[in-house]
């Protein structure tokens, strides 16, 4: 099991670093110019060249990417055009706040979520089952920048009820979490509800009922443990769906989070603070994912063999074969 | 034939139906069959007859907004099995009636060991002590030919005759007084088929369980059954011991067509030959014999008039409109 | 050929039936109501209105009126331009948007996915490959970096959009071809070249049809929302273009005093990914009834 863990994390880096290069390659090869976007087009000339020095905008892009790289490995993920400042300073100051919109919005989505589209699926065609069925739909059309703005207006403007600009408290994070959640909400809603819709239907449902089990019974320990498998899948997708929405909820609510510094930096082609960020969004995304895979293995016991090593299941082959 | 044996099942004009949002079903319709203790009784007939609705409605887990049961009544032993509430059925499901499933590939949870699931139905039913359960389990597994250290195993690494045999096990753990089996061996290897009838037989034998066996195969009702009712379209149509079935002159048309087309052995044969037709649209109700359509003997009085049952003598039974005049003194 | 007549009269009926049951379905009726309105509106909107002289004339005494005051059925905005004219406006953007990505993405992933199917091996191994790179990459944070690498605009918004849905649909086309490379395999001893395609792709296309129709409605409500989102931070389309998103991000400023400039673009927002989003599901279901019971 440690092995495979290892083996993955191994994997992730030539993914990381081949999301750098592309990136990277692609904001080098394109129009735009950071300096002129940052210093303006009417700026003294003998400055921005300077400054073009400084940042080694004359290179050869490939040059460029090797230094860069070299310094990412020292774990010095370059100096924003931007803000002058270390990237990786400027990450490591904003990641927490990025951190508690995101997982606090997945967390959150999953605990009502799954509950939700359990019921609505075993109750099927009840009132709740409506009522979650409607209330998903109209979550997954409403735009997370609308309900944000519509909250804010309305719990930080017209009510004094939570600070207008996020981030700063608790109560700050409330909102921005609750707006996250409410779409994420909606997607697992559904996913669980049709994934247990699915399980019902099955033989081995009707094997336990013809066995004499009490339905509650029957619905815990052989519905919801089946059905959990599709719902973990999706769940593990849908965190980088999340991510993305974490950028316009930050912008909603000033939030000096990653998502916000992204935008910014993408405005002025400030090629080592988008793409630091961006492969630590993506780091952090591959290692969600490990997480859900692993989850997904101890669950169902058919991806546990894949795990045993070959010397354990070559014993345990010679023992049972009848 | 069956006068000195006590009766188990009484099923007395049972009719289900299926509702969904594109049509009505009628899969069962008027049914009348009696099952006595120890008895195996072979249900003959072709895939949409509804046997296994039939078998289903005994055991009260048709599903559940669309499949009904419009009338009749089901006695099992004392109890009343239409009437009956769901905790009263719980408590006769898997501890005096337990089911044997078609396919054995998903009628056992993926998620759970097989030792968990056998152990299942003991607890139902009222053995909690885990040493209690255990011993029973590796007991119930040796008894269908398992080894016990396999109760730790996941259902997916059993083979189809193996998976099948625990199915055997859960539905013999509490010593049921009857069993439906809904065709056992269909899903089945030949070769592990007969392994299988063999074991059931066995165990059958041992217990003094009484079984109705759901089958399309003849071959299996000869082998296991002590009696048969031939059903089709929702009706039985004709009922016996199997050496009435299997050997008297007189039949329904639709069983001398079933005989009749199986291939011989023996003689020597060019062609096969099977029962023209197709069974009867299962939406629509029809008033008179439902094998009309197919049936070389058909009369006018056929489509309009449902056939009575007509005892042939010794409790051989047939519904049909030809053996009128026929019937034994 | 007799196969050929007999499989027609069964694709026709059924068609007919998912037909049917579609319609029987309320909701989904009514998105698809709420789509042709929107369409129909979209198009003839130049025959009613006059862009140019209703909402580029600048008029200041006409800033900030009221939904519901005669003439200005949504209000004005901050420059007296009529919301009406300029949300039905913006729901022209918002319908090229949705279709041009879900056909860009059908076309491209159809390709990939078709060739990724039938040639199976390094090929089919390389490409799906790349295709989980692109799958694993939120969409939003794509389209960024593409506008990023590229500027704003629409055709480039397009282009992000639908180079984030490309990997859905090459995966619906491979699963399908894939299926059917091994079905027909046992005739391929005979039937080769043109026979072999020819087979192929008239069983791919009906099969993978469903999936691929449902699967583009889903596409075109998302995109809708992208759109709207990268506007909305700036990154997208910039005003003075009338697109919903970019509405709101301008009318952000005075939305204490003036909710309407916010809550209606939204609302049309809302709307037409709703009414896409329904008609998706109704489709869905309509295809494979048994999901629904």
């Amino acid at each position: 099991m440690t092995r495979y863990i290892l083996k993955r994390l191994v994997l992730m880096i030539p993914i990381v670093l081949g999301i750098s290069f592309i990136i990277f390659t692609i904001i080098s090869v394109t129009p735009g110019d950071p300096v002129q976007l940052i210093m303006g087009a009417d700026a003294d000339p003998v400055l921005m060249e300077a400054k073009r020095e400084e940042w080694g905008l004359n290179d050869n892009f490939l040059v460029r990417y090797a230094k860069y790289i070299g310094g990412v490995v020292t774990g010095d993920l370059g100096t924003s055009y931007r803000t002058g400042n270390s990237v990786a300073g400027e990450i490591a100051q904003r990641l927490p706040k990025t951190m508690v919109i995101a997982l606090g919005g997945i967390g959150l989505s999953v605990l009502v979520g799954v509950p939700l589209g359990l019921i609505s699926a075993v109750k099927q065609y009840s009132f709740i089952d409506y009522f979650a069925r409607v209330l998903a739909m109209l979550l997954t059309a409403i735009p997370a920048f609308w309900l944000g703005l519509m909250s804010l207006l309305y719990f930080c403007l017209k009510h004094r009820w939570l600070p207008a600009t996020g981030g700063e408290s608790a109560a700050g994070f409330i909102l921005p979490v609750l707006v996250l959640a409410a779409s994420a909400t909606a997607t697992q809603t559904r996913t669980t509800r049709s994934s247990v819709l699915e399980a019902i239907r099955q033989d081995y449902v009707k094997m336990a009922r013809a066995k004499g089990v009490k339905e509650s019974r029957v619905i815990f320990k052989h519905v919801l443990r089946n059905s959990i498998l599709p719902v973990i899948t999706i769940a593990g997708m849908n965190i980088g769906v999340q991510m993305g929405g974490t950028v316009v909820i930050e912008n909603v609510f000033a939030i000096s989070g990653m998502g916000n510094f992204l935008v910014n930096s993408v405005r002025v082609k400030d090629a080592p603070a988008i793409v630091g960020t961006l492969m630590v969004v993506a780091t952090f995304i591959a290692l969600m994912n490990l997480v859900v895979d692993l989850i997904y293995a101890v669950v169902d016991p058919r991806l546990k063999s894949q795990f045993t090593t070959t010397k354990k299941r070559i014993k345990r082959h010679a023992q049972t074969n009848t | 034939m069956n006068e000195n044996k006590e009766k188990l099942l009484e099923i007395r004009d049972l009719s289900v139906t299926y509702i969904t949002d594109d049509a009505t079903l009628y899969a069962v319709n008027g049914l009348n069959l009696d099952l006595f203790r120890g008895e195996t009784l072979g249900l003959v007939g072709e895939t949409g007859a509804g046997k296994t609705t039939t078998a289903t409605a005994v055991m009260k887990l048709l599903p559940e907004r669309v499949g009904k049961i419009t009338s009749g009544d089901i006695k099992f032993d004392d109890v009343d099995i239409t009437k009956a509430s769901e905790a009263e059925m719980r408590a006769l499901r898997g501890r005096r009636i337990s089911m044997i499933f078609q396919d054995p590939m998903t009628c056992l949870n993926p998620v759970l060991t097989v030792g968990d699931q056998i152990a299942e139905v003991l607890e139902t039913h009222g053995i909690h002590e885990k040493e209690a359960l255990s011993k029973r389990v590796d007991e119930l597994l040796n008894l269908v030919g398992i080894p016990s250290e396999r109760k730790k195993d996941y259902p997916h690494q059993f083979s189809g005759g193996m998976k099948q045999r625990v199915g055997i096990a859960i539905a013999l753990a509490c010593e049921p007084e009857l069993i439906l089996a809904d065709e056992p061996t269909t899903a089945l290897d030949v070769t592990i088929q007969a392994q299988v009838l063999a074991l059931m037989k066995e165990l059958r034998d041992k217990f003094n369980t009484a079984m109705l066996l759901i089958t399309h195969d003849l071959g299996v009702v000869a082998e296991v059954c002590d009696s048969v009712a031939i059903m089709y379209a929702g009706e039985i149509i004709e009922y016996g011991s199997v050496e009435q079935i299997f050997y008297n002159d007189d039949h329904h048309p639709y069983t001398k067509g079933l005989f009749g087309s199986i291939p011989s052995m023996s003689e020597g044969q060019r062609r096969l030959r099977p029962i023209d037709g197709l069974m009867p649209d299962p939406s629509i109700q029809m008033p008179g014999c439902p094998f009309a359509d197919r049936c070389p003997n058909r009369s006018d009085r056929c489509v309009e008039e449902k056939p009575a049952v007509h005892d042939m003598g010794g409790g051989h039974m047939v519904k049909c409109h030809l053996f009128d005049k026929k019937e034994a003194e | 050929m007799a196969s050929n007549g007999t499989e027609n009269v069964k694709r026709r009926s059924q068609l007919a039936s998912v037909v049917r049951r579609f319609m029987k379905n309320r909701l989904s009726v009514l998105g698809l109501v709420i789509l042709l309105f929107l369409m129909i509106t979209s198009l003839s909107a130049d025959l009613f209105f006059d862009y140019n002289t209703q909402c580029i004339a600048l008029n200041a005494q006409e800033t900030f009126k009221l939904p519901g005051t005669p003439g200005h059925i949504f209000g004005t905005d901050q420059y007296g331009r009529d919301m009406f004219i300029r949300i039905i406006y913006g729901g022209r953007i918002s319908l090229v948007v949705g279709f041009v990505t879900a056909g860009f993405a059908l076309f491209f992933g159809t390709l990939i996915g078709a060739t990724a199917g039938y040639f199976g091996g390094r090929i089919d191994n390389v490409l799906m490959r790349i295709m989980d790179v692109f799958l694993a990459i939120p969409s939003m944070l794509l389209a960024i970096c593409i506008v990023a690498a590229l500027g704003g605009g629409l055709g480039n918004l397009l282009l992000a959009n639908g180079i984030s849905q490309v990997p859905r649909y090459a995966r619906i086309v491979r699963s399908s071809v894939m299926g059917l490379k091994n079905a027909e395999f046992v005739e391929a001893s005979r039937c080769y070249g043109a026979d072999h395609t020819h087979i192929i792709f008239r069983h791919i296309i009906p099969n993978a049809m469903g999936s691929l129709i449902v699967q583009a409605t889903l596409t075109m409500a998302s995109s809708i929302l992208s759109v709207a989102s990268l506007s909305f931070l700036g990154l997208g389309i910039t005003p003075p273009t009338p697109e919903w998103g970019s509405m709101l991000s301008t009318g952000k400023e005075f939305m204490r005093q003036y909710p309407h400039l916010i809550t209606i673009p939204g609302l049309a927002i809302a709307t037409s990914v709703l009414s896409f989003n329904l008609i998706g599901d109704g489709l869905r279901d309509a295809l494979d009834p048994r999901l629904k019971n």
